[in-house]
């Protein structure tokens, strides 16, 4: 393998100046162009996903020297220098002199190379780029990601801003419902289903700190101590005055309604559990597993390898979920509201309907209105397209 | 003979526009129509655009009066051409004033923006004829005094007269600044700089980059955000090209350059950056050479909406945008995990485009992009307006001709030399380091704003002497 050669070289770490007159590119120099451009190679050639890409992005995050904070987007930098390689222009990378602390001709060190040949090996295996650095961006936020918890998806990013509308527009209305009265508008109360890594109902909450209150659940442990992770790394200590616990639980099992009258003391328990929540969310948002389970076997090793199956399958048309949360919506946005400034336990009227906004597979709008089309409780809205143009997004009311 | 008043109309109208609509009337003694004046002893003359069009060239037949009608003393201060403008200006005020009161608020479709455009015209021509009257009769009492051979008397009025006069003059000055046809980009618009290093390899990169670290410091101390939206580094730290937004923050626009008396807005970003467009040209030792190289960088300013300013209307409709992203074949969604994010934008009107990628998520990518290609349009959209208008696009109204050179670095002789305005400025490193004054924007933009205001006012001799 090509880049194991540049560790034969010298065995001390501080590199001075290779003064070799070799015009070799791929030759005994360890500076950054020529890591670059032979981890490239090596990619292709072990026909790992996306090689350019992925190698800019692992190797900006090794090199701290160079880019010490996640905000310099290193990746950005050396892609550039990827780029001028192509078109060949990049004749003075190999010059012998040392032009001072410049990108490409930056010296790399033994450890810099072993870290990232570690993480090369793992890439070459197919993980996800999100896996092997621990961390991306996602909408306004910074989110650490983790298997086996789903990574955040550009769409869902495109999901954010839409419901972020309808938020402001809510704000506005209990601003003004508020005035006259000595309590100033209550909060927006969301419900984040299946929250992964947090990533919705987080990115809502910074971006509205103090107008909305966000409650999120998972079945999956992992997913629920990363959303605490991620509430705390993004909102701050402070993070439960915006963001509650999440809720180990399923769609199906977060109700108060109680059908199986023998099993009480079950019942108890799970009264206790949900004791405190109240069923009168504002926005309902989710991003559900919504891929029908005969596409599975057409998804890419790096997806279905590592991420998490119950995160992406949703059952034999994807619709599994979705149709739980629809047989839940009415139970979770009761129109009666209880205003929290009022300690009178009052209770008024929401002035808008509650919204559910899903993401979901391209073949699902069509099945989800006449899924409702007899609903009394559930409305369908609309369908919005991604920005690829495909159908992804859909917007329920719940009525009262 | 007619009846003699002088009084101040005020309308209220429809609850937001309070105008203050001064009323005049004529006094008509035999035949001779004479303005009231202070010796009417019916308190302070105002002037009111009477039912006859006074403000036309023509004057009235029996519009005869012992003093000089107030159309000819506007020229004195004043050109032809502007002071026609002043009139014309006036007028068209009041003409829409007039059909406010008389159509209901209801079926009002006030153009506010235009409104406040002519408004400062019409008062300072109201103030202008005031002061005109008033020396008018001044001009009596001194022909009295010199009558009764009241020498006191007559200095006053000498003194009198003399005071009025330069407030005359100083009221012509402003309103050749009201008359000026003003850019509303300089005032509300955010700026986007595209900075381009020209011939001189590693020296243009290198100063284009310490050129963009000279406007991050003039943006610091304006209280602007500055923020990369696409750079290529090479070499050296160098930059081979950058495409940077300066904002300005929560529509609050800095406190500099006020002219404070009709509350004139304050410069935006793109205002206050606009003459930095077009080539600059270094002179400079390298440091690897004892020779002087020269390398040139350009700049391009671009307007911007902005975010913060209450004309959100003015960012370009969706509809017209086609927005491409990576992900566009196949499924999409969950099922696919690629972190390619770049987003390309174009805008289908125009066929401009603008791509951004270096940013990891689509969601910023995205952000940056529309930016960039707002910017991009409105900067064409300028050009074409200042053609339709028959205006030479040059480098001082704005950025036209990219390709010229406006500005020179000598470093051997630490000066800058703009060759627009032929001023030189020494000590470059100063200039480049910020501070509010003497920095590398402050340093050349009064005289190029100077120089834009003359142009204009040529502009509108020519256009008045068609």
């Amino acid at each position: 393998m090509g880049y194991h050669d540049d560790h034969q070289d010298d065995d001390d770490d501080d590199d001075s100046t290779n003064n070799n007159s070799s015009t070799n590119r791929t030759s005994k120099k360890r500076n950054v162009f020529s890591i670059l451009t032979t981890s490239v190679d090596l990619l292709k050639e072990c026909k790992a996903p996306e090689p350019e890409m992925s190698a800019c992005h692992l190797f900006s995050h090794v090199l701290l020297n160079l880019f010490p904070r996640w905000e310099d987007n290193g990746f950005a930098i050396l892609a550039k220098i990827l780029q001028e390689e192509e078109q060949d222009t990049a004749d003075w990378y190999n010059d012998d002199d040392d032009h001072g602390n410049h990108v490409g001709n930056t010296q790399v060190t033994r450890e810099q190379v072993d870290i990232y040949a570690s993480m090369l090996e793992r890439r070459i295996k197919k993980e996800p780029l999100q896996y092997i650095i621990g961390q991306w961006d996602f909408h306004n936020c910074v989110l650490k990601v983790r298997p086996p918890c789903l990574c955040p998806r550009p769409e869902t990013e495109e999901l954010v801003e839409y419901v972020a509308k309808d938020i402001r527009q809510m704000i506005e209305l209990l601003r003004i419902k508020s005035v006259g009265s000595s309590t100033c508008g209550r909060k927006v109360r969301i419900l984040d289903v299946g929250c992964g890594t947090g990533a919705i109902g987080i990115a809502l909450a910074n971006m509205f700190p103090k107008d909305v209150i966000v409650s999120s659940m998972d079945v999956s442990e992992d997913a629920v101590a990363l959303s605490v992770e991620n509430a705390k790394f993004v909102l701050g200590d402070d993070f439960t005055l915006q963001y509650h616990h999440p809720l180990l639980c399923s769609v199906r099992e977060y109700t108060r309604t109680h059908l199986n009258k023998e099993e009480e003391e079950e019942e108890e328990e799970e009264e206790d559990r949900f004791a405190n929540c109240l069923f009168e969310y504002d926005v309902v948002v989710s991003n559900p597993p919504y891929i029908p389970s005969h596409d599975m076997s057409t998804l890419t090793a790096d997806v279905v390898e590592y991420e998490d199956y119950g995160a992406l399958c949703g059952g034999q048309d994807g619709l599994d979920v979705v149709r739980d949360i629809v047989e839940r919506l009415p139970e979770w946005c009761k129109g009666n509201h209880h205003d929290d400034n009022d300690t009178k336990g009052q209770r008024t009227k929401r002035p808008f309907p509650a919204v559910c906004w899903m993401e979901v597979d391209t073949s699902h709008p069509r099945l989800i209105q006449s899924l409702l089309a007899n609903n009394k409780h559930v409305e369908y809205n609309c369908e919005i397209q991604d920005l690829s143009g495909m159908d992804r997004f859909v917007k329920l009311l719940v009525k009262d | 003979m007619y009846a003699t008043i002088a009084f101040r109309l005020q309308h209220a109208h429809s609850g937001n526009l309070r105008i203050s609509y001064p009323v005049r009337l004529f006094v008509s003694f035999q035949n001779n129509l004479q303005p009231v004046t202070k010796n009417t002893k019916l308190g302070k003359p105002t002037c009111i655009q009477p039912p006859f069009n006074v403000f036309s060239n023509a004057t009235p037949a029996f519009f005869t009066t012992t003093s000089t009608p107030i159309i000819t003393k506007l020229e004195t201060v004043l050109s032809p051409s502007i002071a026609q403008r002043v009139r014309d200006m006036s007028r068209q005020h009041d003409e829409i004033m007039e059909s406010l009161i008389s159509t209901a608020s209801a079926h009002n479709n006030v153009n506010t923006k235009e409104l406040s455009v002519l408004a400062p015209v019409s008062k300072l021509f109201q103030e202008f004829s005031a002061i005109v009257e008033e020396i008018d009769a001044i001009r009596e009492l001194e022909k009295q005094a010199k009558e009764l051979k009241d020498e006191d008397m007559i200095l006053e009025c000498k003194q009198e007269i003399e005071e009025m006069s330069e407030r005359l003059e100083s009221l012509g000055k402003k309103m050749i600044d009201a008359v000026l046809p003003k850019n509303e980009d300089d005032y509300s618009s955010d700026a986007v700089l595209e900075i381009r290093a020209g011939t001189g390899g590693d020296e243009a990169c290198l100063f284009c980059s310490e050129l963009m670290g000279a406007y991050e410091n003039v943006a610091k101390v304006m209280g602007w955000k500055f923020e990369i939206l696409s750079v290529t580094k090479t070499d050296l730290g160098g930059i081979k090209e950058a495409a940077v937004s300066i904002n300005s923050i929560s529509g609050g626009y800095n406190t500099m350059g006020s002219e404070d008396e009709y509350n004139a807005p304050n410069l935006g970003p793109y205002g206050f950056f606009k003459f930095e467009s077009g080539v600059h040209r270094v002179q400079r030792v390298p440091v690897n050479d004892v020779r002087i190289h020269t390398s040139a960088a350009s700049v391009a300013v671009l307007p911007a909406p902005s975010e913060s300013s209450s004309n959100k209307g003015e960012l370009l409709p969706l509809s017209e945008l086609k927005i491409e992203t990576m992900r566009a074949s196949g499924a999409g969604g969950q099922h696919v995990n690629t972190t390619d994010s770049a987003v390309r934008i174009t805008h289908i009107p125009t066929g401009i485009t603008a791509s951004i990628q270096d940013e990891r998520s689509q969601h910023n990518n995205r952000a940056k992009a529309i930016k960039l290609i707002s910017a991009r349009v409105r900067d064409q959209q300028q050009a074409q307006e200042a053609k339709m208008r028959g205006e030479a696009r040059n480098a001082l109204l704005g950025g036209g001709d990219r390709s010229e050179r406006i500005r020179t670095y000598n470093f051997p002789q630490d000066r800058i030399t703009d060759h627009r305005c032929k001023q030189s400025e020494y000590g470059i490193g100063k200039m480049f380091a910020g501070g509010f004054d003497g920095n590398l924007v402050s340093s050349f933009s009064p005289f190029l704003r100077d120089m834009e205001r003359r142009e204009l006012l040529a502009d509108i001799e020519r256009l008045g002497k068609k």
